[in-house]
């Protein structure tokens, strides 16, 4: 079935079968493989994107309805260079291979931060729960997220 | 120092954080075929016969490859005298997956057609998949020469025995076991292979963080050239020893590529990395450890059993390093100690971030904590008395301390833990623990203390090195450009980084046995001394003065009065007329000239560390919380403390993973936990605030004085956690992990209660039930298993996918036969696909509908919830009740919560491990098919009650507050609407009353149930894990304290369907009830459990969550 699937900006006109997940779109119709398969089962969260901000793991995404915008690790760089750079200082990651799914998870939280109240670390913690790490132990995550600037500057 | 021990973010920074970098899985090359593996289902036969032809002859397969088609070659693995490992097996399957056949193809489609198009005809052999059943005098030989399957045995003694025993006024002995612990790398084994005829080379893309090593094994074991093969730089998506040497995924994939000269990409499924990769070897420990009346220790014996799997990895070399480092920390008069490495027919575990240190020092450091709580001595006294520490001495086994801060690091750990204060408060479910480690700063043994390096300089200042190393995440890359940077006294900025490359780097002996920091850093030592001399000889030279006078800092060559940028030295400097300065260096480290382990100084020198952990221990329910861990380590300079601190953290959480739930599970020699749901491993919210201490002391050897720290970090973990348990309940853990049936089991023999739960030994109205599950044992779950015919379903193929706008258009299309389901969140629709479960053939999106997307009130006060409302937002909303919320938030992870609904999860398919990953069950096969969950591992997710046949349970936790929330489901098919209590949806696990034309439109919360008090609490392996219990409260009465009106509770996951404890509802209502009252009436609902013979502990847990949160609920706040 025709479907245009807009990401990060750009649309894309594609045919996508019934039962295609948006990460086999993303990464081997689209070439986008920042996106990482790491159990394509929705229990990791490395393949973790942003639907309307929101976020999603694309391994169990119907492409067929991934109404809205989408947004990869490839987009990334344009809207939140401070998550990148805090993921290098705080040791927010090792091998890599979890990252872009950890850095769009926590976008998605940075996008919904409330100025007046602030998220604890445990709450953070919580929030960060769909995203698997085996390097890390989680600590330079929570510490990259705490970069986060307030939402109104 | 400008550079070293300086906060350098890591060289691939920008790579690993904008999604550039590639991993094997990422690449694509023209003309690349897809690779999968024919396995064997069995855990031993003998292959009588394998048939390809159909599967060759399938349109788009490429190759189809067999032992046959291999050279008569096995992987040497770690040494030459173990090999006995072929790359697809030969005449004989040694366990579940072992590979038979490999087939190329033109897409993964095909080849996973292909896999099932290859005929394999076996004869079934008896199987030993324990230890124990291997040891057995009439277990068959799973390898002929080792017709007792013992691999390896070991017996030593250091010391002298008799005087050490003399001495000896207090002793005490237990048995330790542990794991075997998934590395669960995030990048699943991928590998790209290509053979190109024309260079008669292969080029292979393959994670390791020793890529060299893998090089090696690779030309060997395909009868090439070692430079023959080509190692390619790529991601690496973690190691921790899994990858190390060689798995069974490279080899295979560079066979299809030589046979069809294209390349050949093979990626395992997550299921596969758990269930067909190396993991952590498990090892079964007994020890006996003596001291003296001044509480000094006098001797250590041990025997120790290791499940080596079917063929030999790291298995016997681990154990017999093992074996001395067990008697190498302390100050012993003597150590005795034998080991087998047993032969079993499951996959075969290899080397694990601590090379066994893990396991030992479980064991030792568990055993030094119940000997000093025996003689009355404070655990960190006794260990500060006893263990080696001072620079210069000597362990009885040979290992030389050259630097050592251990004490520092105890003393760190007791300030930090304020442990005299929290010791003396302890107990109750709160304490805390201690535990300390040395560990190897790399191996002297040849091949790991050789490494070459290569670096060049350009005339415009950048600087190259070329490294043969693999970083797999540990900032090994990094450190090197450090020193290299600080060396040369150029900006780390300046220098970059060509690693692993074979054509472009020399030989390095890659990571392992903590080596990294000391042979690679020690290699590039060495380079940039011949570098530094060549500049300050070029600059001598230029400047007319000694080269002692010349200085090289901040990218510039420097002598009195002059100064020039060393770019500008590089045409005088560099060899004819080459682009660049080029040196290259060869490390030889000391080593010794042993194949064994014996009395040896086995390190060039030693790393140490103390963990402190507190914790908080629910005494109802045996699970763990742990608060907080303090790490001390001594690993001398410390070179990055960014990528250093994120090995201490990394670490700890890997290691209180293995000890607190982390363990693959087998059934017949079958992996049953192949999936990270299954799997638990500690999310963000499981792991504990970490405080990382460095006890920064200079050692003498090490490169700027470095020592090892990618392994110790997690050795004292566990013994430290399970220490701090022993602190809080009372009660020694002893194998590992310490998941909730292990601690509630420990708590309960403390105090002497049964094991056994559920008095009731005959259902009147499931006598045959009982019958059957009886017979189980007896034979007949073997006779089901071997013999049972299946009718499981082959999937049909998804054709289309609708997203109507109304309900009455989703109906109809429901209507319209054949095959359309409808689709909520689709959270679990693929995921069935994969698992070959049934699914429909046409999508029928409910999202789409507004009206069934909705949240309201209305104006009885009910609230109205649409049926495709997705979780995420009914815990957002501002109207819905906190109970509601509680539950939510505990469902899955907040990416699922986003898309699952709230029907979705009310109708979503039994969990059962079995039954999901493939086992050919009653459920999934039919009636002639076991459930292999009655004599299967069945601890955390099958029923203690009413357990039928299947003994699953119902997933949803949202049904257990519904349920105790009187709600009502509204459903619809096209032309009628009825209203169904969720109490009555299920009519068995995961099993609903719904036609396959009926949605749920609604769930209605009645008001009266929402101004009840409510309670949800959850026990689950980790944050977000399915329920092994859930229980929801719900009270009306006239005040707080008052007696209760209206009670509901109800429990989930404890048996088919949602179980509402009615007797307990009917005991405590309308009447003053008490702590007392309360404990009856959960006594009396556990006498009426059921469990299996691995759930008793549930049955206790369920009761004694039930009599805390009706105590909570019910009785006034200030009797608790």
């Amino acid at each position: 079935m025709r479907r245009t699937l807009i990401v990060n900006g750009t649309p894309h006109e594609l045919d996508v079968a019934a039962d295609e997940s948006l990460l086999h779109v993303l990464r081997d119709r689209l070439g986008l493989t920042g996106t990482k398969d790491a159990c394509s089962a929705g229990e990791c969260g490395a393949c973790t994107v942003l639907i309307n901000s929101r976020a999603r793991v694309a391994c169990l995404t119907l492409a067929a309805l991934a109404h809205g915008e989408i947004e990869t690790v490839e987009g990334l760089g344009s809207r939140a260079p401070w998550l990148q750079k805090a993921f290098a200082t705080e040791g927010g990651f090792q091998c890599g291979f979890c990252t872009p799914g950890q850095l769009m998870s926590c976008e998605a939280i940075a996008r919904r931060l409330n100025p007046e109240e602030r998220p604890d670390g445990r709450a953070l913690r919580h929030q960060l729960s769909g995203n698997i790490c085996r390097c890390t132990g989680y600590a330079g995550i929570q510490r990259a997220l705490e970069h986060a600037p307030s939402p109104n500057g | 120092m400008d550079v070293v021990g300086q906060r350098v973010s890591p060289v691939d920074w920008q790579a690993k954080t904008d999604g550039s970098l590639q991993y094997a899985a990422d690449l694509v090359l023209p003309g690349m075929l897809v690779g999968a593996v024919v396995r064997s289902p069995h855990p031993h036969a003998r292959i009588v016969n394998i048939d390809t032809r159909a599967a060759r002859n399938m349109p788009g397969v490429r190759a189809v490859l067999t032992a046959n088609d291999l050279p008569d070659r096995k992987y040497i693995d770690y040494r030459p005298s173990d090999a006995d490992r072929y790359p697809l097996a030969r005449d004989r399957v040694r366990h579940v997956g072992d590979g038979v056949a490999v087939v190329a193809a033109d897409d993964a489609e095909t080849a996973v057609r292909a896999v099932a198009a290859v005929r394999v005809k076996y004869k079934k052999l008896p199987a030993a998949v324990t230890v124990s059943e291997a040891l057995d005098a009439r277990a068959t030989a799973i390898h002929d020469e080792r017709p007792d399957n013992v691999s390896k045995a070991v017996r030593q003694s250091f010391g002298e025995s008799a005087s050490a025993r003399s001495a000896t006024t207090s002793s005490l002995r237990a048995s330790y076991r542990s794991s075997r612990q998934a590395h669960a790398t995030m990048e699943p084994h991928a590998v790209v292979a290509h053979w190109i005829e024309a260079e008669r080379r292969l080029h292979i893309w393959a994670p390791s963080q020793a890529p060299r090593v893998l090089q090696r094994d690779i030309a060997q074991v395909l009868g090439l050239e070692r430079e023959q093969v080509y190692m390619h730089e790529v991601g690496v998506g973690g190691d921790f020893g899994g990858r190390t040497q060689i798995s069974s995924t490279e080899a295979l994939a560079a066979a299809l590529s030589m046979a069809t000269n294209l390349p050949v990409k093979l990626v395992h499924s997550r299921a596969e990395e758990f269930a067909f990769t190396k993991s952590r070897i498990s090892w079964d420990l007994d020890v006996e450890l003596g001291c003296d009346a001044d509480g000094r220790l006098t001797y250590l014996s041990a025997a120790a059993d290791v499940d080596n799997g079917a063929y030999n990895q790291a298995g016997p070399g681990e154990m017999e390093y093992g074996l001395v480092a067990l008697g190498s920390s302390y100050r012993l008069g003597s150590y005795d100690v034998t080991g087998r490495c047993v032969y079993t027919n499951k996959q075969s575990p290899s080397s694990f971030r601590g090379a066994g240190g893990f396991a030992i020092n479980f064991a030792l450091e568990c055993v030094v904590d119940e000997l000093a709580e025996h003689i009355g001595a404070d655990p960190i006294d006794f260990r500060i008395k006893n263990a080696l520490s001072q620079p210069g001495e000597t362990s009885i086994t040979g290992w030389e301390v050259k630097s050592s801060k251990l004490i520092a690091c105890l003393e760190a750990v007791r300030k930090e833990i304020d442990w005299d204060a929290n010791r003396a408060r302890g107990g109750n479910g709160y304490g805390v623990g201690v535990a300390c480690s040395m560990h190897v700063t790399a191996l002297r043994r040849e091949h790991m203390m050789r490494s070459s390096a290569a670096l060049d300089i350009f005339p415009d200042g950048r600087v190259t090195l070329r490294s043969g190393c693999g970083d797999a995440g540990t900032g090994q890359k990094t450190i090197l450009c450090q020193a290299v940077a600080e060396d040369l006294g150029v900006d780390a900025a300046d220098v970059a980084i060509i690693s692993t490359d074979s054509a472009r780097t020399p030989h390095d002996s890659g990571a392992g046995a903590s080596r990294g920091s000391f042979v690679s850093v020690s290699t590039v030592k060495q380079l940039t001394g011949i570098a530094r001399d060549r500049l300050r000889n070029a600059a001598a030279e230029k400047f007319h003065v000694d080269a002692g006078h010349v200085r090289l800092e901040h990218g510039d060559a420097v002598a009195p009065g002059q100064s020039c940028p060393i770019g500008d030295l590089i045409a005088l400097a560099r060899d004819g007329d080459a682009e660049c300065l080029s040196v290259t260096a060869d490390f030889v480290g000391d080593f010794n000239a042993v194949t064994g382990y014996g009395y040896e100084d086995v390190a060039p020198t030693y790393s140490f560390a103390a963990q402190a952990v507190e914790v908080d221990v629910d005494q109802d329910t045996g699970k763990v919380h742990v608060r907080r861990v303090v790490a001390a380590h001594d690993s001398g300079t410390i070179l990055n403390p960014i990528t250093a601190r994120g090995q201490v953290e990394g670490g700890v959480v890997m290691g209180l993973g293995a000890a607190l739930g982390e363990e693959l599970i087998y059934e017949g020699g079958r992996a049953v936990n192949t999936s990270y749901v299954d799997y638990a491993l500690p999310r963000a919210a499981d792991a504990p605030q970490i405080q990382t201490l460095f006890i920064e002391a200079e050692d003498p050897i090490g490169p700027f004085g470095a020592k090892g720290l990618g392994e110790i970090v997690l050795l004292p973990t566990g013994a430290a956690l399970a220490n701090a348990i022993a602190h809080a309940v009372g009660a020694r853990v002893r194998q590992a992990p310490f998941t909730p049936d292990q601690v509630l089991t420990a708590i309960r023999a403390r105090s002497g209660l049964p094991r056994k739960a559920g008095g009731r030994k005959h259902r009147p109205r499931e006598v045959w039930i009982d019958l059957m599950r009886r017979a189980y044992p007896m034979g007949l779950h073997s006779l089901l298993h071997r013999f049972g015919p299946s009718r499981a379903h082959r999937a049909a193929a998804v054709s289309d996918i609708v997203s109507p706008s109304s309900v009455d258009d989703v109906l109809r299309h429901l209507d319209r036969p054949p095959g359309a389901g409808p689709v909520g969140g689709a959270t679990d629709i693929l995921v069935m696909q994969r698992q070959q479960l049934p699914i429909p053939k046409i999508f029928v999106e409910l999202s789409s509908c507004r009206e069934l997307t909705s949240i309201g009130v209305d104006p009885s006060g009910a609230l109205l919830i649409g049926g495709a409302v997705t979780l995420a937002d009914l815990a957002r909303h501002e109207g819905v009740d906190h109970v509601l919320r509680d539950t939510v938030e505990q469902i899955a992870s907040p990416q699922i919560r986003q898309a699952a609904t709230v029907a979705g999860n009310l109708c979503q398919a039994k969990r059962c491990w079995f039954y999901r990953n493939g086992f050919n069950c009653y459920k999934r096969g039919g009636a002639m098919r076991p459930c292999y969950a009655v004599m299967g591992d069945n601890r955390f997710y099958h029923a203690i009650t009413n357990g039928h046949r299947c003994q699953a349970v119902t997933p949803s936790d949202l049904a257990t507050t519904l349920v105790a929330l009187d709600a009502e489901l509204e459903v619809r098919s096209l032309g009628a609407t009825w209203t169904l209590p969720a109490a009555n949806l299920y009519t068995g696990p995961g099993e609903t009353r719904l036609g396959p034309n009926e949605i749920i439109t609604r769930v209605v919360v009645p008001a009266s149930a929402r101004h009840r008090d409510s309670l949800y609490r959850k026990l689950a392996l980790w944050h977000g894990g399915f329920a092994v219990v859930s229980m929801c409260l719900s009270v009306r009465r006239a005040e707080a304290g008052a007696p209760a009106e209206d009670l509901r509770v109800v429990l989930g996951g404890v048996g088919p369907v949602p179980h509402r404890a009615v007797d307990v509802e009917r005991r405590l209502t309308n009447t003053t009830v008490s702590r007392a009252k309360i404990a009856a009436a959960a006594d009396e609902w556990l006498h009426g459990t059921h469990p299996l013979d691995g759930n008793h502990w549930k049955a206790h847990a369920a009761r004694n969550m039930l009599a805390t949160g009706l105590a909570d609920l019910l009785l006034p706040a200030g009797s608790q």
